[in-house]
C-alpha cells in the first residue's frame, strides 16, 4: 500500500481507525445531543432508514447485524418519523447497476416499493453508492410500471442539517434526482415557518 | 534403592499390525533385552489376550521376575488387564510399567526406522524406572447408599424411580415447583403420537408416593462436599407459602384469589397466557400443591390485601404468607445430574422474526398451542386471533450453524415431523418444513417421516434465509414471506404463510456452569456435560460418584433420555450395592515434617482434595478424593508433596531413559 501511495511523501498511520459518519455522530454527539440542538421542526413525512450493508457487514462493530437502528435514533431525535420496516440491511445491488443492469434496478425497485407501503415518503441512506442507485433509476423503473413511486432518496446528514438549522442551499438538496417536489415541498426555505418556531 | 535383585521381564506387543507395521518389534525386544536387570524380553503378537496375560503369570513363576513392563497401547485401555495379571502371577500389580508405542508411536509416525529408535527409548525409560518401583494397596472408601437426584424433568424421575424400586432411598430436588420438566408440556411424543401427560404422570405420581424418595420442590442444591461415597450436600428450599403436608391440593384459594381475572404471564405456556398470583403451573402438577409468588401477590406488596386464598383454605391452614425457605442438610454416596437444558432463544436469530411478527413462534410454544390443557384449550390460534392456513416450519433455528451453535440438536426433525402432524390435525392447513436434512435416526423414525409425506406435508430442502413482510405481489399481502433457497429445484423460493414456527434447538442451561461448579465436574466446548468415555463411560463424569442423565449432558429424545437415566441408576447402585470403591495408590501425600502450612496446594487442587489440619498448621491430602494429578507435587514451594508412582527419582530415571544414549 506504502508503495502505490507513491513514496515518502504519503504514509498510512498503522493506528488508523475508519469510522463511518453514523458512527461518530452516534458515539460522539449521540441522540441526546441531536435532540438539545434541533432547530427546525419537522414538517415532512415519515421516512425509511435504509442501511444496506455499509455500516453491518461483515463487522456489525457500530450497528445491530441484522436490525441496525442507530440511525431510526438519530432521525427520531432530530423529530422525524422512522417506519419499521424488514429491508434496511437488504442489498441495493452496488455496482450492479452498471454490470446486470437489470438485476441491480430490481433490487432497488423492491426497497423502493416497500418503503412506499410501509408508509415511508422518503428513504435516507448512510451509503452514497445506495443513495445514487435508489435515486437514479426511479425514472427507469416508472417506464416499467406507472404506479411506481417518486420518492425522495436523501443522505442521513442532509436530514440532520436541515433539522439541526444548516442552511438548506448548503446542504445539496438541488443535485436530487427523484421525488424533487417532495423536497421541494419539505425543505423550502421559509422564514415565515422558521420564525414561528423559533 | 530396593533391597533385593531386580529382576525384569519386558514385553513387546505387535498388536496385530498396529504396532508391527510402524516398528520393528523384534528390534525393540531384542534391544531390551541387553538392557540391564533385563532377565527377560519377549515379542508377542496380542499382549493383551488371555494368553498373552498368561505367558507374564508363568514368567513371574518360571523365571522369577519381580518387574513387569510391558509396551503395547495406551495404558487407559490395558492397564488395568496387566496389572491384574501380576496379582494373579504372585506380584504386587504396582510393580509394573507400560510404555505406550501405539498411540504415542506407531499410530503417529510413518518412519519406521525412527519411530523403533523411539520406542526403544520409550522401553528403556520404562526399565529404568521400573527398578525403582515401590509394592502399593489400594484402599477403600465406604459408600453411603442415599442417592441424591437433580432435577426433576423425565430423566431425573426415571433415575430417581428405578433406584427407589431397588430399595435405595433417593433425594429428588427439582427447582420449579412441580417435577415433570420440559416433556410435562409436550402433547404429543414422536413418533408413536401417544400423550405426553398419560404416559409422564403416572411416574410423576409414583415419585410423589413412593415412600423411597424424599421430593423437594421448588429447591435447589447450593453447597456440596465431599468425594464419591461421601457426599454433603445442602439443598435451600424456597418458600411456596402454601404447607405441602397441610394442603389437600383443592385448589380452592386459586378460584377465591381477588384477583378474577388472571394478569400474570404463565411460565409454564411460556407466557401465551396468564395466571394469578397464587397458583399451580399445570393440572396435573405434582405436588398437587399452589405456589404463591410473592412478585405479584398484592399481601407481599402492599400488606393490604383481603387474603381471600387463607379465607378459602380455611380450618386446613394450608396457606402461611409468613413461610421462610428451609436448609436441608443430607448425606448420600452418589450423585445424579439430570438438569436438563433450555430451548435457543429464537431472538438471536433475527432474520427470522420471533418477536417482531407475532405469528412467527417457536416450537415449544406451538407444543402447548396444540395441547388440550394449554392456553388456548388446543386450539391453534394465532395471537391475531386467526386461525392459520398456511404453516412454514423452519428447521435448524439455533442448529448446525456456525453463527450460533454448531451441533445438531437431534430432536428437531422429529418434533417439527410431530407438530406438522398435529397442526394438520388440528387445522387442516397446508404445512411447508424447511430443512436441511431430515434426520430421522431411531426407531419408527423415518416410518413416521413417510407417514408425513403421504399426509401430503411438503418439504422444501434449504436453510431458510428470511422471514418477513415484505410483499412481492398481492398474493403475499398480509402474510408472512418465507424466502428460502430450494436447493433440491436449485432457485430461490417465496413462500407466503399465516404463521411460522421456528423449530429451535437445546443448549445448555444458563445455569450450567454454575451447576458445573457446585458439583465440580466439567463440559465440552458447547457447555453440556462431560461424561467420562464417549462411548464406554457415557453416564459417568470425570467425578467418581457422579453421573449425568438427560440433556445436561446432550441434547436427546425421550427414548435416549429414559435409557441413559436407567444407566445412571444402574452405575450407582453398582457402587451402592458394591459397598465400598477402591482407590488408586497413586495420589500425593504431605510429608509434615517439611510442610510450612504455606496452603499454596490447597488452592491449586483442582478436586479440593487437600486442606490444612488446623491444629499443627500443616496440610493433608484426602486420599479419596486425590486422583493423582500431581499439581500440588510441582506446585508445593518446599518440596514437601510427594506422589505414589511419581516420584522424583523415578522421574529423573525415566528421563534419563530417554534421552541417554548409554
Amino acid at each position: 500500500m506504502r508503495a502505490a501511495l507513491g513514496g515518502p511523501e504519503l504514509k498510512v498511520l498503522q493506528a488508523i481507525r475508519v469510522r463511518h459518519p453514523l458512527e461518530v455522530i452516534y458515539q460522539d454527539a449521540g441522540p441526546a445531543a441531536i435532540r438539545a440542538k434541533v432547530a427546525r421542526k419537522w414538517r415532512g413525512g415519515a421516512v425509511a432508514c435504509y442501511y444496506g450493508c455499509q455500516l453491518v457487514r461483515p463487522y456489525a462493530e457500530a450497528d445491530r447485524a441484522h436490525d441496525p437502528v442507530r440511525m431510526d435514533e438519530l432521525l427520531a431525535a432530530a423529530g422525524v418519523p422512522t417506519v419499521e420496516w424488514p429491508l434496511k440491511t437488504k442489498c441495493c445491488g452496488g455496482t450492479l447497476t452498471g454490470t446486470i443492469h437489470p438485476v441491480g434496478v430490481q433490487l432497488n425497485a423492491i426497497l423502493l416499493k416497500e418503503a412506499a407501503r410501509k408508509g415511508a415518503q422518503a428513504i435516507v441512506t448512510i451509503c452514497p453508492l445506495c443513495q445514487y442507485n435508489l435515486d437514479a433509476y426511479q425514472v427507469e423503473m416508472r417506464n416499467g410500471s406507472r404506479t411506481h413511486p417518486d420518492m425522495p432518496v436523501l443522505y442521513f446528514t442532509q436530514i440532520l442539517g436541515w433539522a439541526l438549522g444548516a442552511d438548506p442551499d448548503s446542504l445539496g438538496f438541488g443535485r436530487a434526482i427523484a421525488g424533487r417536489k417532495t423536497i421541494a415541498a419539505w425543505f423550502r426555505k421559509e422564514r415565515t415557518t422558521e420564525a414561528a418556531h423559533a | 534403592m530396593p533391597d533385593r535383585e531386580v529382576r525384569i521381564g519386558v514385553y513387546t506387543c505387535h498388536c496385530g499390525t498396529n504396532i508391527a507395521a510402524t516398528v520393528d518389534v523384534r528390534a525393540v525386544a531384542e534391544f531390551a533385552a541387553a538392557l540391564p536387570h533385563v532377565v527377560l524380553s519377549r515379542e508377542y503378537k496380542y499382549m493383551c489376550s488371555e494368553p498373552g496375560q498368561d505367558l507374564i503369570r508363568q514368567d513371574i513363576r518360571d523365571h522369577n521376575l519381580n518387574r513387569i513392563v510391558v509396551a503395547s497401547c495406551s495404558p487407559h485401555l490395558h492397564e488395568h488387564t496387566f496389572r491384574t495379571a501380576l496379582k494373579v502371577g504372585g506380584l504386587n500389580p504396582y510393580y509394573f510399567h507400560m510404555v505406550n508405542i501405539r498411540e504415542q508411536v506407531s499410530w503417529v509416525h510413518t518412519d519406521r526406522a525412527q519411530a523403533t529408535k523411539k520406542a526403544k527409548y520409550l522401553v528403556r525409560a520404562a526399565v529404568r524406572r521400573v527398578g525403582l518401583h515401590e509394592p502399593l494397596e489400594r484402599g477403600r472408601v465406604a459408600i453411603h447408599p442415599d442417592v441424591l437426584v437433580v432435577g426433576g424433568g423425565i430423566a431425573g424421575i426415571h433415575a430417581a424411580l428405578t433406584l427407589a424400586n431397588a430399595g435405595k432411598h433417593v433425594f429428588l430436588v427439582e427447582k420449579e415447583p412441580t417435577i415433570g420438566g420440559h416433556m410435562a408440556r409436550f402433547d404429543k411424543t414422536f413418533p408413536t403420537l401417544d400423550c405426553a401427560a398419560c404416559i409422564l404422570t403416572p411416574k410423576m405420581s409414583a415419585v410423589r408416593a413412593h415412600p423411597n424418595i424424599t421430593l423437594w420442590t421448588y429447591a435447589e442444591v447450593t453447597k456440596v462436599d465431599g468425594y464419591v461415597g461421601n457426599y454433603k450436600a445442602t439443598v435451600l428450599r424456597h418458600p411456596r407459602y402454601v404447607d405441602e403436608d397441610l394442603c389437600s391440593g383443592c385448589l380452592q384459594c386459586l378460584e377465591a384469589c381477588v384477583y378474577k381475572q388472571a394478569k400474570v404471564p404463565d411460565d409454564f405456556n411460556l407466557g401465551l397466557s396468564k395466571r394469578r398470583p397464587i397458583y399451580i403451573p399445570f393440572p396435573q402438577a405434582v405436588p398437587q400443591v399452589p405456589v404463591v409468588d410473592p412478585e405479584t401477590c398484592i399481601q407481599f406488596k402492599s400488606g393490604k390485601c383481603k387474603t381471600t386464598c387463607i379465607e378459602a383454605c380455611g380450618e386446613r391452614h394450608a396457606i402461611n404468607l409468613q413461610a421462610e425457605s428451609k436448609v436441608e442438610q443430607i448425606e448420600v454416596g452418589t450423585v445424579i445430574l439430570a438438569t436438563g437444558f433450555q430451548t435457543f432463544d429464537a431472538a438471536r436469530t433475527p432474520y427470522y422474526g420471533y418477536g417482531r411478527y407475532p405469528n412467527v413462534y417457536t416450537a415449544l410454544e406451538v407444543e402447548r398451542l396444540v395441547n388440550a390443557s394449554g392456553p388456548t384449550g388446543g386450539e391453534v390460534v394465532m395471537r391475531d386471533g386467526r386461525k392459520p392456513q398456511t404453516v412454514g416450519i423452519v428447521h435448524c433455528v439455533g442448529s448446525r450453524d456456525e453463527n450460533t451453535h454448531r451441533w445438531c440438536s437431534r430432536v428437531c426433525c422429529m418434533y417439527s415431523l410431530k407438530l406438522a402432524h398435529l397442526i394438520k390435525e388440528h387445522t387442516g392447513a397446508e404445512i411447508f418444513n424447511f430443512y436441511i436434512d431430515i434426520r430421522t435416526p431411531g426407531k419408527g423414525f423415518e416410518e413416521f417421516y413417510q407417514k408425513l409425506l403421504n399426509e401430503h406435508v411438503h418439504f422444501i430442502r434449504g436453510r431458510v434465509a428470511e422471514v418477513t413482510d415484505w410483499v412481492f405481489d398481492a398474493s403475499e399481502e398480509g402474510k408472512l414471506v418465507i424466502r428460502v433457497e430450494d436447493t433440491l429445484a436449485g432457485f430461490v423460493r417465496r413462500i407466503p404463510v399465516d404463521m411460522v414456527v421456528l423449530a429451535t434447538g437445546l443448549e445448555p442451561r444458563a445455569d450450567a456452569a454454575e451447576v458445573r461448579r457446585l458439583f465440580n465436574i466439567s463440559c465440552g466446548g458447547e457447555g453440556f456435560f462431560l461424561e467420562r468415555h464417549p462411548k464406554l463411560a457415557p453416564v459417568n463424569t470425570f467425578t467418581d460418584g457422579i453421573f449425568l442423565a438427560g440433556c445436561c449432558q446432550g441434547p436427546k429424545d425421550i427414548p435416549d433420555t429414559v435409557a441413559q437415566a436407567g444407566a445412571a441408576a444402574a452405575e450407582a447402585m453398582a457402587l451402592i450395592d458394591a459397598g465400598y470403591v477402591e482407590t488408586e495408590p497413586n495420589t500425593a501425600h504431605v510429608d509434615e515434617a517439611v510442610c510450612c502450612g504455606c496452603k499454596t496446594c490447597n488452592s491449586m487442587c483442582p478436586y479440593h482434595a487437600i486442606s490444612l489440619v488446623e491444629e499443627i498448621r500443616k496440610s493433608r491430602v484426602n486420599e479419596a478424593l486425590c486422583k493423582g494429578c500431581g499439581t500440588c507435587v510441582a506446585a508445593c514451594p518446599s518440596g514437601a508433596i510427594r506422589q505414589n508412582l511419581f516420584e522424583d527419582e523415578e522421574i529423573f530415571e525415566e528421563i534419563e531413559g530417554i534421552l541417554s544414549n548409554a
